[in-house]
């Protein structure tokens, strides 16, 4: 094995996203939001005497772990089809977590309250000691995983990556708009205090089913911090509700970083935790169950409705809508069904489904079999080379999906997808609230009301724009998800790497038509015939099935 | 369900029973407290909370980051995951006061007037059953707003009784008032009201040990009587005072029921006070804040609720604060000073 050099280890930390690819960042940010009335207490008055002692304490736990962990043999013993899904998740996580560092600093010049400031430094505190952390169990994973390839590019891939630039919406909501609506609305009220359930404690729960108990450790640390950001952010609703001019804006903001947070952390933690598992048991939740207890009975019941006291309208109709996504517009099997048609532009391996995961799904999602079974029984068919292309270039009627523009998940629920010509472009939505969040909420004027603040969500958005014309292994080369030999690919649509004629690699990609970006052709067509290609997509699906004529 | 036992609050000053078989903070949801939490698995922490008093708590599991041995040893706990089996104190670390009580669901009910009585000459005692949902919980002290019918318009009112069955209002009519030409006017028994609650904070707040001054004076006898009428159901012996200020003898109501209340809180005085016309009255005269200034000396160990016109409220704030009661215990109803007003 070669060591890597001292130079490159300090490059490599510099693409930590400090400097990101895909857009200018802005040097400035401001608030549209005031704070005139109420002062809120801080109401935790942690001081870094206890702090640091108890941090210490924690990470010797997450340490003691690891050593377990290497001792037991975890890595070669844990479910391949888990630790699969770790290149992936494992490359996202970091980054939202450094955002959420670089969000309290935007908070210390917009909340007039230093009370407060010491709650958000100790934020600002924990999320690195969580980046840290989870770069650090990257670092075991790959060192002692049967297959490191993917865990040791995940930070470059992040960014360009077919799945990555989902969780990069993710980490670029704390740090995109106004300061209040990133790092407290987004970041604090909806991301931490609802959605960092499913991320932090159904994740674990579901990675030491799979025999990975690393993990869990690692997570619960993480966790166990959250107590400090909740109430960060709900002293900052607090005060920001005491202002009345304040509610059009929490009104607006809700509505956004509810509907991003749901398409985007429920589009990756849905697939992680019901596609990545073996565990079958008919009596663990599915991802719907455990959103419908953590997000919907308690998150929304219990702390959302009683801000209505306060005179503000929460927006009642998109939490209803994100739980029709999800149980009855198949949301998150639709994101799994799309990650895996596109297997070959990853940087990890996409096990198929078996009978056993066949019945789970029947069993959970009634109808399942009907809607996807046919796909991934196709997906299997198709997953060692034997003359055909991957999947995506196969007739396996499934209609390749135009990019959202705002959550940059697809638009995969064929029927909400709409459209919008904005700055001189035809932009694709998933769904008219992610329409709405770039057409009216990312605006400098909001209801007639300036909000110079808010800013534009901007770069480079569509993954499939970047490679409009590209020949399939050009992309995979330049992505750099090629293994050591220089042509098989780290990508595999299965897990078996023993056979070395069962794997994918870029020669056999050379035969493939070139990727055609959805976006960049909807952009070519006529006034005409962009309406009537509007028309046949929204009567397609489920399953990304193509509209029957 | 197993046995029950009492658990309390603190700073807060809220008791509740609390099942063994639940842990403290479902129990509390269940009862309408809206206490700090986060994943309500044991593992984030944000319900974590300091046990002043009691030693029997069994947790169920939970992770060790979020509870580390060294600081349940010290007395630290997880609300989450909590059953207590005897009587205990709990301090809450993570807490907003005004939300704490906010937890009980916001209804829209549908109720059918079955009286309305002139209890003096521009109070009106209107009494609603709740016809959809057939029962509104509120914590005594609470308010609703009712719709105006044929109209958009709400006003809100506070509950003067403790039934969530037949909710009870003491209403001031103003001559012209929306609300007050339509009690007045057109409304009659058998008709309908719309209405959405419960809201507002001005609630009592337990603390065995400190004395209770409420001052009201109007419609503001309104959430102080509904106050009383659940001391006297519960049998809270805590020493208090009713500082009553009406204008003449005719402003006046509910006198006899009050006094009568002396009977089931043994602590209890009332003190009503006219500021006109004092002829043939042998209680105290002049305003209510000056006849509370004449009556105390210290308050520094008591908690004061006020409502009431604003005048009032506003001249017995600074009064109270010279007699000692902390700011922090002076509880007064935002709402009911102003809303009540057509």
């Amino acid at each position: 094995m070669s060591r890597q050099s001292v130079a490159k280890a300090h490059q490599k930390i510099q693409e930590l996203a400090w400097e990101p690819m895909y857009h200018q960042p802005v040097s400035h940010y401001g608030t549209d939001y005031t704070f005139r009335k109420a002062q809120k207490k801080d109401p935790l008055k942690q001081v870094l005497r206890s702090y640091f002692p108890m941090q210490e304490e924690k990470d010797h736990r997450v340490y003691g772990a690891s050593d377990g962990a290497i001792r037991g043999n975890m890595f070669r013993q844990v479910q391949e089809r888990w630790l699969e899904w770790q290149k992936l998740f494992l490359s996202i996580i970091p980054l939202p977590e450094i955002s959420a560092a670089r969000a309290m600093p935007l908070l210390f010049r917009n909340v007039p309250n230093p009370e407060l400031h010491n709650g958000q430094a100790i934020q600002m505190i924990d999320e690195v000691r969580h980046s840290t952390i989870q770069q650090n169990l990257k670092r075991l994973y790959m060192n002692n995983y049967i297959d490191p390839a993917g865990f040791n590019s995940s930070l470059r891939n992040f960014q360009n990556d077919y799945c990555g630039t989902i969780g990069r919406q993710f980490a670029e909501g704390f740090i995109t708009g106004d300061a209040i609506t990133a790092a407290s609305i987004y970041l604090t009220i909806v991301a931490e205090t609802a959605f960092t359930n499913t991320l932090f404690v159904a994740m674990p729960a579901e990675a030491a089913a799979n025999g990975d108990y690393l993990l869990p450790t690692v997570f619960h640390s993480v966790q166990s911090d959250e107590s400090r950001h909740i109430s960060n952010g709900y002293a900052t609703l607090l005060m920001a509700l005491a202002d009345e001019g304040n509610h059009q804006l929490l009104e607006r903001d809700l509505r956004y970083a509810w509907w991003n947070n749901h398409r985007v952390v429920d589009a990756a933690i849905g697939t992680f935790i019901e596609y990545g598992t073996k565990d079958r048991r008919k009596d663990r939740e599915s991802y719907a169950e455990m959103w419908r207890r953590w997000i919907y009975d308690d998150y929304y019941r219990s702390y959302l409705v009683p801000l209505e006291k306060y005179g503000l309208t929460i927006p009642h109709d998109l939490i209803e809508e994100s739980w029709n996504q999800i149980w009855h517009k198949g949301y998150v099997h639709e994101v799994a069904q799309f990650f895996a048609t596109g297997w070959l532009a990853n940087y990890w391996r996409i096990d198929p489904m078996t009978d056993k995961d066949f019945e789970w799904f029947e069993h959970k999602y009634p109808g399942w079999y009907d809607r996807y079974g046919k796909w991934w029984e196709n997906y299997n068919r198709l997953s060692t080379p034997n003359g055909h292309h991957p999947i995506v270039a196969e007739d396996v009627d499934y209609q390749y999906p135009h990019r959202c523009w705002t959550c940059m998940v697809p638009c995969l629920v064929r029927e909400d997808m709409v459209m919008a010509e904005v700055d001189g472009q035809w932009r694709t939505y998933c769904h008219e609230a992610c329409r709405w969040t770039d057409v009216e909420a990312f605006r400098p004027v909001y209801q007639g009301r300036n909000t110079p603040n808010m800013g534009q969500l901007i770069g480079a958005r569509e993954w499939e724009t970047l490679y409009h014309g590209w020949n399939w292994a050009d992309v995979v080369q330049d992505m750099g998800f090629v293994r050591d030999d220089g042509k098989t690919m780290v990508a595999q649509p299965h897990l078996n790497l023993d056979d070395p004629k069962k794997m994918w690699t870029l020669d056999h990609l050379r035969r493939m038509p070139n990727l055609q970006s959805p976006n960049v052709l909807l952009n070519q067509m006529s006034d005409a015939e962009r309406a009537a290609f509007h028309a046949n997509y929204i009567k397609g699906g489920p399953a990304g099935r193509p509209a029957k004529d | 369900m197993g046995e029950k036992h009492r658990v309390r609050f603190e700073p807060v000053g809220i008791e509740i029973e609390v099942d063994e078989e639940q842990t403290v903070l479902r129990s509390a949801s269940e009862q309408g407290l809206m206490l700090m939490h986060g994943c309500k698995e044991g593992q984030c922490a944000a319900c974590k909370s300091f046990v002043l008093d009691g030693d029997d708590i069994e947790l169920d599991r939970y992770s060790t980051f979020a509870l580390p041995d060294y600081e349940k040893e010290e007395g630290f706990t997880l609300l989450c995951r909590a059953h207590v089996y005897e009587d205990v104190t709990i301090e809450l670390l993570n807490f907003d006061e005004e939300m704490i009580r906010s937890g009980l669901p916001i209804q829209n009910a549908v109720a059918e007037v079955v009286a309305i009585d002139h209890v003096t000459h521009d109070l009106r005692h209107l009494v609603l059953e709740l016809i959809e949902p057939r029962e509104l919980t509120f914590f005594p002290g609470q308010y609703v707003d009712i719709k105006v019918p044929g109209t958009e318009i709400t006003r809100s009112f506070s509950m003067a009784g403790t039934s969530y069955k037949k909710l009870e209002f003491v209403i001031k009519v103003y001559p012209d008032g929306i609300f007050s030409s339509y009690l007045d006017g057109t409304l009659k028994v058998g008709d309908r009201l719309e209405l959405t609650g419960p809201f507002g904070v001005f609630t009592l707040r337990d603390a065995p040990d400190r004395d209770l001054i409420f001052v009201g004076g109007g419609a503001g006898l309104a959430p102080i009587l509904s106050l009383l009428r659940s001391m006297a159901e519960r049998g809270i012996e805590r020493k208090a005072v009713f500082y009553y200020g009406a204008r003449t003898a005719k402003d006046l109501c509910f006198v006899a029921e009050i006094e009568a209340l002396r009977g089931k809180l043994p602590g209890f005085r009332f003190v009503p006070a006219l500021s006109e016309e004092p002829e043939g009255w042998a209680g105290e005269v002049g305003l209510i804040t000056d006849v509370l200034k004449t009556n105390e000396v210290d308050l520094s160990r008591a908690h004061a609720y006020l409502c009431g016109p604003p005048p009032m409220v506003e001249a017995a704030m600074p009064l109270l604060a010279q007699l000692g009661t902390p700011e922090k215990h002076i509880y007064y109803d935002k709402f009911t000073t102003t809303g009540g007003e057509d």
